[in-house]
């Protein structure tokens, strides 16, 4: 699969920012030029400068260093909910594919349950309950997403199970834990690894909704979602304070979707390569 | 009709099932009416004012009586009182759904209006300009955050040409930017769904015949083709309204709009928890009722799905 993402121009181009994003956000201490939370009055508004390389914002805090710190939380907030809802969405999945009778209806009339809502509003109902915050952002995320991976997961276990090497193992008495991580997870995971890279520009849009709702990300840390909310009030006179972050969310989320495209198309080719 | 069967048997026990969890995530939540008066009204909660309060909400009673009332008026729509204004909520929101449904319904007939003719002509012509382009805009659009996009057009439109209102609520002049806003990642969605559809549906050996036969293309296209491919759009529909409901809470944020989206999101930011309850089960009765009807004139329209078993 990787040979022939390769050759895939753009998703090799959408690889390659999306890891420069990563490096960037993990030594933005060293890169960033101030301190994110810094406040100087002084340098409301403060255009392009050698101290402030992208101006200053609103409380004169430097945008450039809260944009490398922002990509931090909405990185890694999008990673943490795309991990969970994989590795939630394969346990849930498998084991409804794998057990069948009853386990994988009472699994699955629950997935439809989760997946009659409208998934936006009934996160942000979770949060609702559970209060703001970005953990909980989290949480509401994962709570109504899993059920898209668990179908996709149910369906391919269903197909990968009908496998003789599975019949075999289940007549050698293997547990079926052990069936499951050692024969079905190696065949399942590269579709789940596609779809999880589909995801995450929705992932990240989502959250950086929620928190410049004021639902995720609590003000002064920097995050991107929370830039563009903090910046709305003077985007008649600053418009740059806001196209700097939404441009950074656009940019990442495009990224994201060129490469799960590049992806799926490659698992494909595989897929028929084998067939 | 089973499938449409199967679904009228379950839209009463999905209603059931989320009024019951909100309704207990409402009663389990940690501390909700202490932090609704610590968040929505500033107040510092002594034990004299929320002992007071817990009476005065009926919060001391038992937990099944509870439910029952709640069940009780639910079904009437009066979802029970607001933490913060002590207002009834089944009041407040037929104040404010007409302003929704106004914003959600423009952009839906925006949406369709535009996705319609592109995916079709899109689809006619795999690979022309108008497929590239709308592939390429659908990619920038649905990696669009909605409330950026939402003020982009509110710089452009309003700021910067000065041609419409910037925010609220009033003339069609202040509809128009919310209701492209809202549309704008369904009208992407759409348009590449009735694209792919018209490109399968040209593969059918009856389009063939009907060229063959010297049929004229706008007869063919007009009401053979679309008839067929816009079938999808009609199960895409239920989704699409759950879409344009959880949008609406960015997109009435953005531009001041006075809909129930702003009104459920001051609700979760003062953890005004009544009103979030009433919500989540009003959205959950609007999303089974559409998807609903979309089936059953999915089945009027496409009778292959009423003879098929259901799976």
């Amino acid at each position: 699969m990787i040979e022939r993402l390769v050759r895939s121009p753009v998703g090799l181009v959408s690889l390659a920012f999306l890891l420069g994003l990563c490096l960037l956000a993990a030594f933005a201490p060293w890169l960033a030029p101030n301190d994110p939370m810094e406040l100087s009055l002084a340098d409301r508004f403060a255009g392009r400068s050698a101290k402030y390389p992208l101006g200053a914002d609103h409380l004169g805090r430097c945008v450039l260093s809260r944009l490398l710190w922002g990509a931090r939380p909405s990185l890694g907030a999008a990673a943490l909910v795309g991990a969970l809802t994989a590795v939630l969405g394969f346990v849930i999945g498998a084991t409804a594919g794998y057990a069948r009778g009853r386990i994988d209806e009472a699994l699955m009339r629950t997935v439809d349950f989760v997946l009659a809502f409208p998934t936006l509003l009934f996160a942000f109902a979770i949060v609702g309950f559970l209060g703001p915050g970005l953990d909980n952002a989290v949480i509401a995320i994962v709570a109504v997403h899993w059920a898209h991976h668990a179908r996709t997961v149910r369906a391919l276990t269903l197909t990968v199970g009908m496998q003789e090497y599975i019949s075999a193992a289940r007549l050698l008495a293997l547990r079926s834990i052990a069936v499951l991580l050692r024969h079905m997870l190696p065949n399942v995971a590269p579709v789940v690894v596609v779809v999880t890279t589909l995801d995450a520009g929705w992932i990240l849009l989502q959250l950086s909704a929620f928190s410049f709702l004021g639902l995720g990300v609590q003000a002064p840390t920097p995050e991107w979602g929370m830039m563009v909310f903090e910046a709305r009030t003077h985007f008649r006179t600053n418009p740059t304070l806001m196209i700097y972050p939404g441009t950074a969310i656009f940019a990442t989320v495009v990224a994201l979707n060129l490469l799960g495209d590049a992806l799926s198309g490659a698992s494909e080719e595989v897929a028929q390569s084998q067939a | 009709m089973r499938q449409v069967t199967r679904r009228l048997i379950l839209a009463p026990l999905i209603l059931w099932a989320t009024s019951t969890l909100s309704f207990l995530l409402l009663s389990l939540a940690p501390g909700g009416l202490e932090s609704s008066l610590l968040h929505g009204l500033g107040l510092q909660p002594t034990p004299e004012t929320i002992a007071s309060l817990r009476s005065q909400f009926g919060l001391d009673r038992p937990l099944l009586e509870r439910y029952g009332e709640w069940l009780v008026s639910a079904l009437r729509l009066e979802f029970g009182r607001s933490y913060i204004t002590g207002e009834p909520i089944g009041a407040d929101f037929a104040r404010l759904m007409p302003a929704t449904v106004e914003l959600a319904a423009a952009a839906l007939a925006l949406s369709l209006a535009v996705s319609i003719p592109v995916g079709m002509v899109a689809g006619m012509r795999v690979g022309g300009s108008l497929d590239l382009a709308s592939r390429l805009l659908a990619i920038g659009v649905t990696a669009l955050p909605g409330f950026w996009l939402g003020y982009l057009l509110m710089y452009g439109f309003s700021v910067w040409l000065d041609l419409l209102p910037l925010s609220g609520r009033g003339s069609w002049a202040h509809l128009v930017l919310p209701a492209v806003t809202l549309a704008a990642g369904q009208t992407a969605l759409f348009a590449r769904l009735l694209r792919n559809s018209v490109v399968g549906e040209l593969r059918q050996p009856y389009v063939r015949f009907a060229r063959a036969r010297g049929l004229r293309r706008r007869h063919l296209f007009g009401r053979h083709v679309l008839r067929n491919a816009g079938l999808p759009l009609w199960s895409a529909l239920g989704v699409a309204v759950g879409g344009l409901l959880s949008g609406a809470v960015v997109v009435e944020t953005v531009f001041a709009w006075p809909g129930m989206g702003r009104y459920f999101l001051s609700a979760i930011l003062t953890r005004d928890l009544p009103v979030v309850q009433a919500y989540v089960c009003c959205v959950a009765a609007i999303v089974v009722a559409t998807n609903l009807i979309a089936d059953i004139v999915h089945a009027a329209l496409d009778p292959r799905i009423v003879t098929q078993a259901a799976p």
